[in-house]
């Protein structure tokens, strides 16, 4: 689905990659040895001694001087006092100036340490998803093809559906690119009585006579091949194909040399998987990507597809290398339609848009609801992302924006007045529908088939926006519906209430305590996404009391509770969006990137753009490190 | 030998099949296979299904009124309490082992608790303790499929295939420190060898027939076979540049891609020579896509399994039939709960009655397959005679999360080596890997000892 919005990207809003470099850091003083020791025997060694093993993490005997203090064992504490979970809010905390000193001396001594030692991280080459197989064909040829036709599903790993490392090959793999190159180069090619847009765009001459055949043969596979093959292979790989050229003429006409030239092309490793030749040592560098690898990385990123033309010519003339040159293919890149990609695959997976399909709300209960409608709050999100990705605001806005993408149905869906058509439009929303925590997909895609659950939309919120996944569940722990009946002495009992209840069990508290009051404050949301005053015949209350003792109230006390961690979200935010950019799971070692990324995006505003360039500016994009011999 | 000589001509077929496969349509459309050889001499058939989430009767309760294993051991048993209860009409060729564990699919550590549902499909056929990692250094076990496959598979053109269900991409994947790939499938290759699963009938069904290459005649056939062994060809052969200019990691990784061009080039070789005894002359057509209705899928992967067994196509196959914490509704149950929620049961003996449903519907389902198998003649008897269907979970119940008292059955007759119509009711303690060891012994891998934690083959 294209998403037509013509958004130009204001070139001169978009932040230049000049002022990139290590931030003149103004930290505060760091806390001294002792005092972090004594802060941590005090505050945190109880839960987290030897024995206990809170958390799989023991603090006893904490030193942080000691030189043993490693990445997980930081970031994990960096994490949970960050974002004000730790220490528990029934248990005694240190000043709050005192904590957020500790927290600093903690991220800056993460951070030294990275800067003596970076480690960029390294992932095995990716090869292209269903997803990107379908669009760089599209690119290539102009023909729409369903991949899932032909390809087995992606393994998910962190989310997302492009993570090199559990990307697996089966004999069925190798067969299903067999069928897929006999199908689409068929498709392509098609008949010359039929001038398809395919055909134009393979067919760049043709000959009208024998001797012109080879001649206007090579001058097409040469440019399938360099497009097909992003700029390597050159010419061992262009006559290859070009023997397959002369196998199928032989067999049968022009036409059908052409068709076995692109079957092969499209069976080829070059298209099929996205291997980088190693660095070029520029010393004192590290290891950089090739040019033409680093334009492989900047368009599956951003398109999800392979480079065309203007990336692959600005590669070569080693445009890349000046912060002006990438900077300028970014902001084009984002600009171009492709980009959708961006909405559609990175936010769509990040967000857990592809679990809106899965409830199937009781009809009976929730009449208004069908497929369409979902498929229009899917539209809507994915809308409202790419159009603050293209306008390049404060990822912020995510949670604040009072703006979204309405059509008719959707719209009438959420009571909004003066929406005609099936267009989707830019719309303004009231104060309760700010954000993608007022939109129908979210609500829906953390709902049952029959109520809401405010553990859901709470365990959603804390795993998608605060990247703080809770713990599974334990077994044995009986559902809602088990426990706490609809109905009290008679008396109807609303969700919420019956969740409360449910929380009075101690064991499942101190989880649950997190989890449920940023769920409850969006109550007055049914499992529709439609506003709602009762539930259950009961008043709604979305009042409710979040883990670090603030209270909220309502999708506004949400929202400002949620800014009050903004930085959390913005790190979350940085760190989903490099692990989709680099096709690998982050590891505690890439946090200080993930920060500086960030701290960065801080000092402009934290306009989309900051996070991207930040991204492909990182070493883990550009100078990934040498794989460890096994 | 037996030969169908009624065939129906495909477009005939596509017009009245709408969006399911008539099988018996595709029966007349599909010449059966002129066995070279008596079909005594053909290694039994293995089919390994897998339902996850335990059963009913496998918590205290439901095993005291029976909801999965009948109350007698031996022949005389009564299965209409149970969730087998189906499969009354092949009694006969029923072996029902009750009571065993699966200790592998237990925690071993602090860490691992809270796992179950993302270790346990891992644990199935390899009985080994996945390693706890979401990364590429997944590690369990051979599964029994490969193992069997590995033995006898060569001797068909495909050596396994291996089917599913459900989908894949639940939003943000898996969780409590498990890579997806151990949720994903049932089939293990080698300790660190994971292989995907086909979960959509027309790709199944392009992978069995799609070895015979496409085309209507014969003739197109065999042009498109030979079109796709030089494409091959050529993919190896860029590959092998490509080695040179890629780093020693990368390399080794394209070298398994590598591997694997050749095991399809020795699939394609295989057919060839599989044609020589008598080509299909027409293929049965394709169906069209993922049904909604779950027993319509589970029916069109049923189909293509018998189809791919009648033609010698490939002898082995693992097929899962859910995933670990779905929440998929089966309206055709009469029951409307989820599956996730409803095998949460609290120990409640109207909630277990209700979780008891689902699996009876889920059993269900196998019904159509062994009355397939048992209708099809194969050599001096039926392909149920001639086959191992093995089905069961690695979960017990899984209201508690725990690996006791696991469901699991055998239909089939293996070529002899078992007998049926019996109800194996082993002591406490008793490991499914034992019944897994007993089961490859009665396949004819005499010389394997030990399979997980195995005491010994049981004598089945």
């Amino acid at each position: 689905m294209r998403l037509r919005l013509a958004f130009v990207l204001a070139g001169a809003g978009m932040t230049s990659l000049g002022a990139i470099g290590p931030p003149p850091s103004p930290r505060p003083a760091p806390m001294p040895r002792e005092a972090q020791n004594a802060l941590v025997d005090r505050y945190c060694s109880d839960c987290h001694s030897a024995k206990a093993k809170r958390g799989d993490l023991v603090l006893e005997g904490f030193d942080a001087a000691s030189p043993f203090l490693g990445a997980d064992v930081l970031e994990k504490m960096i994490l949970k006092l960050r974002t004000s979970m730790m220490p528990p809010p029934s248990a005694e905390r240190p000043e709050a100036a005192t904590l957020s000193s500790f927290i600093e001396t903690l991220e800056a001594r993460a951070d030294a340490s990275a800067a003596r030692s970076p480690d960029p991280g390294w992932r095995p080459f990716q090869r292209l998803n269903r997803a990107e197989y379908a669009l760089a064909v599209r690119d290539l040829l102009g023909v729409e093809v369903d991949a899932s036709a032909f390809l087995p599903a992606d393994t998910l790993s962190a989310g997302f559906d492009n993570v090199a490392d559990v990307q697996t090959v089966s004999p069925a793999l190798i067969t299903a690119y067999l069928r897929g190159a006999a199908h689409i180069s068929r498709l392509a090619v098609g008949s010359p009585s039929n001038r398809t847009p395919s055909r134009r765009r393979i067919f760049s001459c043709y000959p009208t006579g024998q001797a012109e055949e080879m001649s206007c043969a090579a001058t097409i596979i040469k440019r399938l091949t360099e497009a097909a093959y992003r700029g390597t292979g050159a010419m061992e790989e262009t006559s290859a194909a070009l023997s397959f050229y002369a196998k199928g003429r032989e067999r049968g006409s022009f036409d059908d040399g052409i068709r076995l030239a692109l079957q092969s092309i499209l069976a080829n490793p070059r298209f099929l998987f996205r291997t980088e030749s190693p660095a070029v040592n520029t010393s004192g560098e590290g290891q950089r990507v090739s040019d033409a690898a680093l334009a492989s990385r900047l368009s599956f990123f951003l398109w999800s597809s392979a480079p065309d033309g203007p990336l692959i010519a600005a590669a070569n003339r080693g445009d890349l290398r000046t912060p002006e040159g990438l900077s300028a293919q970014v902001r084009r890149m984002i600009a171009d339609p492709r980009a959708e990609a961006l909405a559609t695959r990175f936010a769509a997976q990040w967000l857990r848009l592809q679990d809106l399909g899965r409830n199937r709300l009781d009809p009976a209960l929730f009449p208004g609801f069908d497929k369409a409608l979902a498929a229009s709050m899917r539209r809507e999100t994915e809308m409202f992302v790419l159009n603050l990705f293209r306008s390049d605001r404060s990822v912020v806005d995510l949670i604040t924006s009072d703006q979204s993408f309405l059509d008719d149905r959707l719209a009438a869906h959420y009571g909004i007045p003066g929406v005609r058509g099936g267009e989707f439009r830019a719309t303004n929303l009231p104060d309760a529908r700010r954000g993608l925590l007022g939109q129908g997909s979210v609500l829906v895609l953390t709902s049952l088939g029959n109520r809401t659950s405010p553990v859901l939309r709470g365990k959603w919120v804390l795993d998608v926006l605060l990247g703080t996944p809770p713990p599974p569940p334990p077994p044995n722990v009986p559902g809602l519906d088990d426990t706490v009946k609809p109905t009290r002495n008679g008396e109807p009992l609303s969700t919420r209430q019956r969740v409360e209840e449910h929380r009075r069990n101690p064991a499942c508290a101190s989880c649950h305590r997190t989890i449920d009051p940023l769920g409850m404050a969006l109550e007055n949301f049914d499992a529709a996404g439609a506003v709602r005053r009762d539930d259950n015949g009961v008043a709604v209350d979305v009042v409710a009391e979040l883990y670090d003792g603030r209270r909220i109230d309502g999708s506004a006390g949400l929202r400002d509770a949620l800014l009050a961690h903004q930085d959390q979200i913005l790190r979350n935010f940085a760190a989903q969006l490099l692990t989709y950019a680099i096709g690998r799971r982050l590891s505690p070692r890439d946090m200080p990137a993930v920060r500086a990324i960030v701290r960065e995006a801080a000092t402009r505003g934290n306009p989309f753009s900051a996070f991207v360039v930040g991204v492909v500016t990182s070493d883990a994009f550009l100078r990934p490190r040498a794989p460890k011999e096994s | 030998m037996y030969l169908t000589n009624r065939r129906l001509s495909r477009r005939t077929v596509l017009r009245s099949m709408g969006a399911t496969v008539a099988l018996p349509f595709l029966d007349a459309m599909m010449p059966a296979r002129v066995r070279a050889s008596p079909a005594a001499t053909t290694p039994s058939r293995l089919i390994c299904i897998e339902m996850v989430h335990g059963a009913a009767g496998s918590s205290a309760l439901g095993a005291e009124h029976n909801l999965w294993a009948p109350a007698a051991a031996g022949r005389g048993f009564d299965l209409t309490p149970t969730s087998l209860r189906a499969l009354e009409p092949f009694r006969d060729y029923l072996t029902i082992v009750s009571n065993t564990d699966v200790a592998n699919a237990e925690p071993f550590t602090v860490r691992e608790v809270g796992g179950d549902h993302f270790r346990s499909s891992a644990v199935f056929l390899t009985q080994a303790h996945p390693k706890l990692t979401e990364g590429a250094d997944v590690e369990a076990g051979t599964s029994l499929d490969q193992i069997y496959a590995q033995r006898i598979g060569r001797a068909s053109p495909i050596p396994s295939m291996q089917l599913s269900i459900e989908n894949v991409d639940e939003g943000g994947g898996c969780s409590a420190g498990y890579s997806c790939q151990y949720t994903d499938t049932i089939s293990w290759a080698s300790p660190t060898r994971p292989l995907p699963m086909i979960r959509d009938p027309r790709i199944a069904f392009d992978e069995v027939f799609g070895v015979f290459g496409a085309g209507a005649t014969v003739e197109e056939r065999r042009a498109r076979r030979a079109e796709d062994r030089s494409i091959l060809d050529g993919m190896g052969a860029a590959m092998g540049r490509l080695q040179r200019e890629i780093g020693s990691a990368d390399r080794s990784r394209l070298g398994d891609y590598l591997d694997n061009v050749r095991e399809v080039e020795r699939r394609l070789q295989a057919v060839e020579a599989f044609n020589e005894s008598g080509e299909p002359r027409e293929l049965p057509g394709a169906p069209l896509g993922v049904p909604d209705s779950f027993s319509a899928h589970v029916r069109s992967m049923f189909d293509i399994q018998l189809l791919a067994l009648r033609s010698d196509v490939t002898r082995v196959f693992a097929f899962k039939l859910g995933r670990d914490n779905s929440n998929r509704t089966y309206p055709e149950s009469g029951f409307d709960g989820a599956f996730h929620p409803t095998s949460h049961h609290s120990g409640k003996i109207e909630k277990i009655v209700d979780f008891a449903r689902l699996n009876t519907f889920h059993v269900g389902q196998v019904a159509y397959l062994l009355e397939r198998l048992r209708d099809t003649p194969d050599g001096d008897g039926s392909l149920l005679d001639h086959s191992l269907v093995l089905y069961g979970s690695a979960m017990g119940d899984s209201n508690l999360h725990n690996h006791k008292r696991v469901p699991f059955f055998i239909a089939g007759r293996a070529n002899g080596a078992i007998k049926g119509g019996v109800h194996i009711k082993t002591p406490n303690g008793t490991p499914l890997a034992s019944v897994m060891l007993g089961i490859l012994h009665a396949l004819g891998l005499n010389d394997i000892k030990e399979f997980g934690d195995s005491q010994g083959p049981m004598a089945l």
